[in-house]
């Protein structure tokens, strides 16, 4: 038992330390422009558009979907980052030399994730109670809680997946971005995946986010756990699925980095 | 030479390949080891010498498990660096020169701490361990502050003590004074012999002459991808035994005048640095004074300054086994 939680003060110190190290936004000022400011420009970006597009009676729907999506900030962006930076500031040969246990490792890449993604959308919903007066009144608060902390675990699981090609791929960035909008466009967040073509609904379900806001979306109009325990199981399965093929990704990059020598290009 | 090598090379290769073109993919092939053989006794501090893109950086990626040789073998303490990597890597430390490497908004001491954590250093060892080499490599005082408020000296001290965090026995060092002042790298090659007197094997890769001459027991040569010259470093310089040195400097004389020395009889290579406003030209040769007396004639128009003859040194040794060089 002490060694245990040896070993998990062991992890928290290390988890810490590497976000302290590799956040991009570690200052204040920075934090507020990320978490606060880009937050309230993308939902009132969407909002607008939307309500132009459709009328004022779906502000809401865009809003939520919109204030939902933003832990990929942290999933998507943060966990790729982690990767991105290390071979920025050329540790990422003393990591991948080292003999630390590579789960370890990569399940401390999205934890501290995790916990901001989930700090992300408490913004964002704050704004959207605020500028757009979400009532909350009936809401099923609890399973709304519960449905951020799944869909922050799902995105930071497919984070790590697209993180992993960062041990090969020097604007590993780029991918972040790419995955970040495909997230806006297909996951029902700016309108119901039904919407999309059929082909494209398979991609929908093969993603996080999906059923992780549909099940949010239906907690705050007052769900029960029982009426969206399908749609909460299903997202689990899918960040866990991409989680585990990130794992795979990551331990197979590491052998190719290590036959072409190529964690120090940067 | 022990039983069993600290540090051992059989017939190691290298091979990169790399593809250019977009619409024409063409496939490239830069060989950077080409067979090396080596072996490298227990608490030996051995240099390994070369020019620029000779193989040095490659040989030590391979021996800290980084990068897969093309074929041959690399050990180190009698475990494969291929296949038995996680093994090894418990046991070897390693440090790069220059400033990366080092996490910049971390203080020397959280970057300590989670170097310790990544090597699973029980707490107590790490606590202790750290707060020794913080002392023995001058940090002390200055641990808490952020490593980008530190000195390029500083964090090359603190490279030395990441890389001897696990106490390792062999510790490879890849140009560790590049970049540093006279004073940061003298001290930083006393605290890197105090280690091999201490017992561990250090490998240590340079092209500073003068240092591989300093502190280590024996030095090789690495020219293209292979070993040119092996021993201690006064065997090395046995190479250019029988040699003289002439070297003389000159302002704003066209390179290809020099055609004319090399053809000289004797004269094994012509080197030539660019110093300030003036050209150093370095004559190695069997018969100094002939090629003295003939300088005026070859460079016949060309004010010679400070032109003189000496004894060869490890440098030039070196460069006599690297070849004419810039």
């Amino acid at each position: 038992m002490k060694r245990l939680a040896l070993e998990a003060a062991v992890f928290g110190r290390s988890t810490y330390l590497q976000y302290v190290a590799l956040f991009q936004w570690a200052n204040p000022q920075g934090y507020v422009a990320y978490k606060v400011l880009l937050p309230v420009t993308q939902i009132l970006f969407f909002v607008e558009l939307g309500v132009y597009a459709t009328g004022p009676q779906n502000a809401l729907y865009f809003a939520l979907g919109n204030a939902l999506q933003l832990t990929a900030n942290a999933g998507i962006f943060g966990v790729i980052a982690t990767v991105a930076n290390e071979r920025q500031y050329g540790t990422l040969p003393i990591l991948l030399a080292s003999p630390a246990n590579r789960m370890v490792t990569f399940l401390s890449r999205a934890i501290v994730n995790v916990i901001d993604g989930i700090a992300t959308v408490v913004v964002g919903l704050a704004i959207v109670v605020v500028l757009f007066g979400l009532n909350l009144q009936h809401a099923n608060l609890l399973l709304l809680a519960i449905c951020v902390v799944v869909i922050s675990l799902t995105t930071a699981g497919l984070g790590l997946m697209f993180g992993s090609i960062g041990l090969v791929m020097r604007d590993a960035i780029i991918i972040a971005n790419i995955v970040y909008y495909l997230l806006l466009i297909v996951c029902g967040i700016n309108f119901p995946v039904s919407r999309l073509p059929g082909a494209v609904q398979v991609l929908s379900f093969a993603l996080p986010l999906t059923r992780g806001v549909q099940a949010a979306r239906d907690a705050a109009a007052g769900a029960s756990l029982g009426q969206v325990s399908g749609l909460l199981a299903g997202e689990l399965l899918v960040g866990l699925s991409w989680a585990l093929a990130g794992y795979l990704l990551f331990r197979l990059l590491e052998n190719w980095a290590r036959r072409g020598g190529l964690q120090e290009a940067y | 030479m022990a039983a069993q090598p600290a540090i051992e090379a059989r017939q190691l290769r290298k091979t990169y390949t790399t593809t250019r073109g977009i619409f024409r993919r063409e496939r490239v092939e830069r060989a950077a080891l080409r067979g090396v053989d080596l072996k490298i006794a227990p608490g030996e501090l051995f240099g390994l010498l070369g020019p620029n893109g000779a193989g040095k950086t490659t040989m030590v990626k391979i021996f800290t498990t980084l990068l897969l040789p093309s074929s041959g073998s690399a050990l180190v303490l009698g475990l494969d660096a291929v296949k038995e990597q996680w093994a090894l890597r418990k046991r070897i430390g390693f440090v790069f020169g220059g400033e990366r490497g080092l996490y910049w908004r971390l203080s020397g001491i959280d970057n300590l701490r989670y170097f310790a954590d990544l090597y699973r250093i029980p707490p107590d060892v790490s606590r202790r361990r750290i707060s020794e080499l913080l002392e023995r490599l001058d940090l002390s005082g200055r641990e808490r502050d952020r490593v980008e408020l530190y000195s390029r000296g500083m964090k090359q001290r603190l490279h030395l003590a990441r890389g001897l965090l696990n106490d390792p026995e062999v510790l490879f060092l890849d140009e560790p004074t590049i970049g540093l002042d006279p004073v940061g790298a003298r001290e930083l090659r006393v605290i890197v012999r105090e280690l091999a007197d201490a017992g561990k094997t250090v490998f240590l890769t340079t092209h500073y002459m003068f240092e591989a001459d300093a502190i280590c027991d024996r030095i090789a040569v690495i020219r293209d991808g292979a070993i040119v010259a092996e021993g201690t470093p006064s065997s090395i310089k046995t190479v250019v035994r029988d040699q003289g040195i002439v070297e003389f400097e000159v302002v704003g004389m066209p390179v290809e005048r020099l055609a004319g020395l090399r053809r000289l009889p004797g004269v094994t290579s012509v080197a030539i640095s660019e110093h300030e406003l003036a050209q150093v030209v370095t004559v190695h040769c069997a018969r100094p004074a002939e090629v003295m007396t003939q300088l005026g004639v070859i460079l016949d128009g060309i004010n010679l300054e400070k032109v003189s003859s000496r004894e060869p040194t490890l440098e030039d040794a070196y460069v006599q086994l690297i070849g004419d060089s810039q």
